[in-house]
């Protein structure tokens, strides 16, 4: 297969119908494209060249090893807190949490929820902040950037590469498919620049660094999110988000240390499996305190692993106070976790599983954590699912595998002679399983749903229609009861004949009219746009959709500024009174199936559509 | 890049560590990765496309169990979501073969019912549907040696695996015999059950059988221009 090669749609050689020519010719790729004729000479250089280019591509896959290791540990070092951009991002995240809109306090599924869209949402902006750097700073898409902030091509085409964006978000977990951003970016300039060896080499790399420092930008924006729930204090947990009256004094009042419990509260499930777990370790440790030899036994652990080893404890146990007490985010206590894996493999020689779990229930029932099973779920559900995988994955499930070993312990997995020093609450403790009396409620299935859904975009359908303090966050399956802004209700009473007529789809279409925004600036600052007073943004939208689809003529509009309504509402009888003159129209294939549907109608829904953009 | 998960499962002296790590070592340095300890590995190997003749790469990501009776009731956790299970048993102890049985039985029973309960078309239920079982005899080497210590005949073996489906083979991860081809063969397997799932999905909706996004230029997010 030959690959595709033109230069660089800026370079001054770069000639379109050349470049088609060229790019099926991979000998001639590396000389000026404008002459068609060879000499043998020609040949000859063509085909040294192309040794070159392979020697060139062999160096730099060698250099890509290189950077898999140092450089990225470089990146990620230089990478030390979020830009003020994505910083207020997590800010205006907290906001919304905290917003009184719930009816009923936040089960921890729900609050989980919430968190993993935004770290979804989160992902797609890092990756389009980050492809907007990019493009600015290595200026090779400069025409495209520059076609883009004019006209209503360059919306489409900016509208085109954002979905492909968001689409290689959504589907891979891995975004390393640097043609698939490239070509989107082509897609701009109605041209289609093919990309030398070289390039795509050079985009596979950016895109590699791209990955890096997305993953640490979520990393940081984990920690964020945390940090700033300490700064504000735990009233962003659901129990206080209910009280809007005391809202501000708890704020203030509320000084006391992150802990993970507090997430927790309104699920009392986890906390009493925690407790509960928490005695059975202790009594565990207090069992076997005198003998070390015993505990190994009991455990199974085999000879060659080294357990008597004070460092070694020490370390262990320093590691474990970090996880717990230290460390805040999901993301930093799970990088302890991954050293005690590395340490007991390395020094405690715990090989294979076989002995690694029972060194590591060894070693929970010697140091006995404190609230190790909050910690455990706390990073299994606020960590970012996508990046919660491989080897992280794995050490969580060991934790999480040791303590569910320890938890289902009862009486008669206990040697006889220890059953006798067991105190009568002891013995109680020990009687049942603890997942027998305790069920915790099943967050798996919300998660999963959140992973498989189109989380909506934040800024665009979520503030046109619905009050202003929802953002997309909460739109998920099992979404908490939304208080109505009685406000909105009362309005939309006059005109709620125009409102029946039409249904929920049209607003669709207005917030993607407003998605097209031809402002590149705006564009690129899209998914940010929360970041601003929703009120403000409303102004805008308003604005915006006024010039894009010159609706002021409309008598009903008319009517309406007299009433001196508000942008809002403006904005949404606008959309109303346009689409009665288009109703009819709009809504006639609304039964049809795709499939059914004739070239002949798809040519009239596209002149429908025509119509509507109009 | 294709990426598997890979689940070891067997008795605790087997060898079940032993035989990744000689898998991992011996192979490819070219494709070596970062692991945790020896109980998580990942390692790609390389497999031929059987049609277009080319190469493809696929990386195992392999998950170490605990063999011990006393975790047994643990393993789900482990091999939830897995596409390729190696069940491994002594050759020199008979025993261990029954609790690879087990393990089969158990593996063939939790997964048929997870997938009995959806019948989306689903990622997850997909993989599980086909989990690829490979049943390995380690320690070929001490028959090799004495063949007086063998315990477990290889026809028994053959014909468990052929009555339950199974891939078998008898290998010995001391002298590095048959290790690699255990892997290869649970490649080569597992792609062409991917390459059928391809298939499939592409024919249902040839036939107009799913509701069909696919004629819609880009995505269905709510920025793209169709609705």
């Amino acid at each position: 297969m030959k690959p595709f090669y033109t230069p660089p749609i800026n370079s001054e050689l770069f000639d379109g119908k050349q470049a088609l020519k060229e790019s099926y010719n991979y000998e001639e790729t590396s000389r000026s494209p404008t002459s068609s004729t060879y000499t043998n000479t020609d040949l000859v250089n063509g085909i040294l060249r192309k040794d070159t280019t392979l020697n060139s591509n062999l160096s730099s896959s060698s250099e890509k090893e290189i950077l898999t290791s140092t450089k990225i540990e470089r990146i990620r070092s230089e990478i030390q807190e979020l830009p003020v951009e994505l910083t207020k991002y997590i800010d205006l995240f907290i906001t919304d949490l905290k917003q009184p809109k719930y009816v009923s306090p936040l089960s921890i599924s729900q609050l989980v929820s919430i968190f993993q869209s935004f770290y979804t949402e989160f992902d797609k902006s890092v990756y389009v902040y980050l492809m907007t750097l990019s493009v600015n700073s290595t200026n090779t898409f400069i025409n495209a950037r520059e076609a883009l902030s004019s006209g209503l091509n360059s919306i489409f085409a900016r509208s085109r590469s954002n979905s492909a964006t968001s689409n290689i978000n959504r589907n891979k977990s891995k975004r390393s498919s640097s043609l698939f951003s490239a070509s989107s970016f082509t897609n701009m300039n109605n041209a289609t620049p093919l990309l030398s060896p070289e390039e795509i080499d050079q985009q596979i790399k950016q895109n590699a660094i791209i990955n890096v420092k997305c993953t640490r930008y979520l990393e940081l924006c984990e920690r964020g999110v945390f940090n700033k729930l300490i700064e504000v204090g735990t009233s962003a947990t659901p129990v206080e988000i209910m009280n809007s009256t005391s809202n501000n004094n708890q704020l203030k009042n509320n000084k006391e240390q992150f802990s993970v419990k507090t997430l927790f509260k309104n699920t009392p499930e986890y906390i009493k499996f925690d407790k509960r777990l928490g005695e059975k370790v202790h009594c565990l440790n207090r069992l076997y305190l005198s003998s070390n030899t015993e505990l190994t036994k009991f455990l199974g652990i085999s000879d060659t692993v080294s357990m008597d080893n004070s460092d070694l404890h020490d370390i262990i146990n320093n590691n474990f106070t970090d996880l717990i007490i230290k460390c805040i985010s999901p993301y930093e206590k799970i990088s302890k976790l991954l050293n005690i894996h590395n340490i007991l493999s390395q020094k405690g020689n715990a090989t294979s599983n076989d002995d690694f779990l029972s060194v590591l229930i060894y070693y929970i029932i010697k140091l006995n954590p404190k609230n190790i099973f909050l910690n455990e779920e706390f990073i299994k559900l606020f960590r970012y699912k996508k990046k919660l995988i491989e080897s992280e994955m794995f050490a969580l499930t060991n934790l999480n595998a040791a303590l569910m070993y320890l938890e289902g312990l009862t009486l008669n997995d206990l040697p006889n002679h220890l059953k006798n020093n067991l105190t009568e609450d002891e013995c109680f403790l020990f009687k049942n399983k603890i997942s027998d009396i305790i069920t915790l409620p099943s967050t798996e299935n919300t998660i999963e749903v959140i992973e498989s859904q189109n989380i909506p975009k934040i800024n665009n359908k979520d503030l046109v229609n619905s009050n202003t303090s929802n953002f997309g966050w909460t739109n998920y399956t099992g979404e908490p009861k939304l208080i109505e802004n009685e406000d909105s209700v009362i309005r939309s009473n006059s005109y709620e004949g125009i409102k029946s007529v039409l249904d929920g789809s049209l607003k669709h279409i207005i917030s993607k009219v407003k998605a097209y925004n031809p402002v590149y600036q705006e564009t690129v600052v899209g998914p940010l746009n929360p970041v601003k007073n929703s009120l403000q943004l409303f102004a805008e939208v308003d604005k915006k959709t006024e010039s894009l689809l010159h609706l002021d003529s409309s008598p009903l509009h008319n009517k309406l500024k007299d009433t001196k309504v508000n942008t809002q509402e403006t904005l949404c009888l606008k959309c109303k009174t346009d689409g009665i003159t288009l109703m009819e129209e709009y809504c006639k294939y609304k039964d049809v199936p795709f499939e059914n549907m004739n070239i002949c109608q798809l040519r009239e829904m596209y002149e429908i559509y025509q119509k509507l953009i109009e | 890049m294709l990426q598997f998960k890979l689940v070891l499962l067997g008795d605790s002296s087997v060898g079940k560590s032993s035989i990744v790590n000689r898998f991992v070592k011996d192979t490819f340095d070219e494709f070596r990765e970062s692991t945790i300890g020896a109980a998580f590995l990942s390692q790609s190997i390389k497999i031929k496309d059987p049609k277009t003749n080319q190469d493809v790469i696929i990386k195992f990501e392999i998950w170490d169990t605990a063999g011990q009776e006393r975790y047994k009731s643990l393993a789900p956790m482990y091999y939830r979501n897995a596409n390729a299970a190696l069940v491994v048993y002594d050759i020199t102890i008979a025993d261990s073969l029954l609790k690879a049985k087990s393990w089969v039985n158990e593996l063939k029973e939790k997964v048929g019912n997870s997938t009995d309960d959806n019948d989306n078309d689903n990622d997850n239920n997909n993989n599980n549907n086909n989990l690829v079982i490979h049943l390995v005899g380690n320690k070929l080497d001490l028959v090799e040696d004495d063949p007086e210590m063998r315990s477990v005949a290889t026809e028994d073996a053959v014909k468990y695996s052929t009555d339950e489906n199974l891939l078998f083979k008898e290998v010995s991860a001391k002298t590095d015999f048959n290790i690699k081809e255990v892997f290869q063969t649970i490649g080569e397997k597992l792609y062409e059950i991917r390459q059928k799932e391809l298939d499939n999905n592409n024919n249902k909706q040839n036939k107009g059988e799913i509701n069909i996004s696919l004629p819609r230029p880009s995505t269905n997010d709510s920025t793209s221009c169709c609705s």
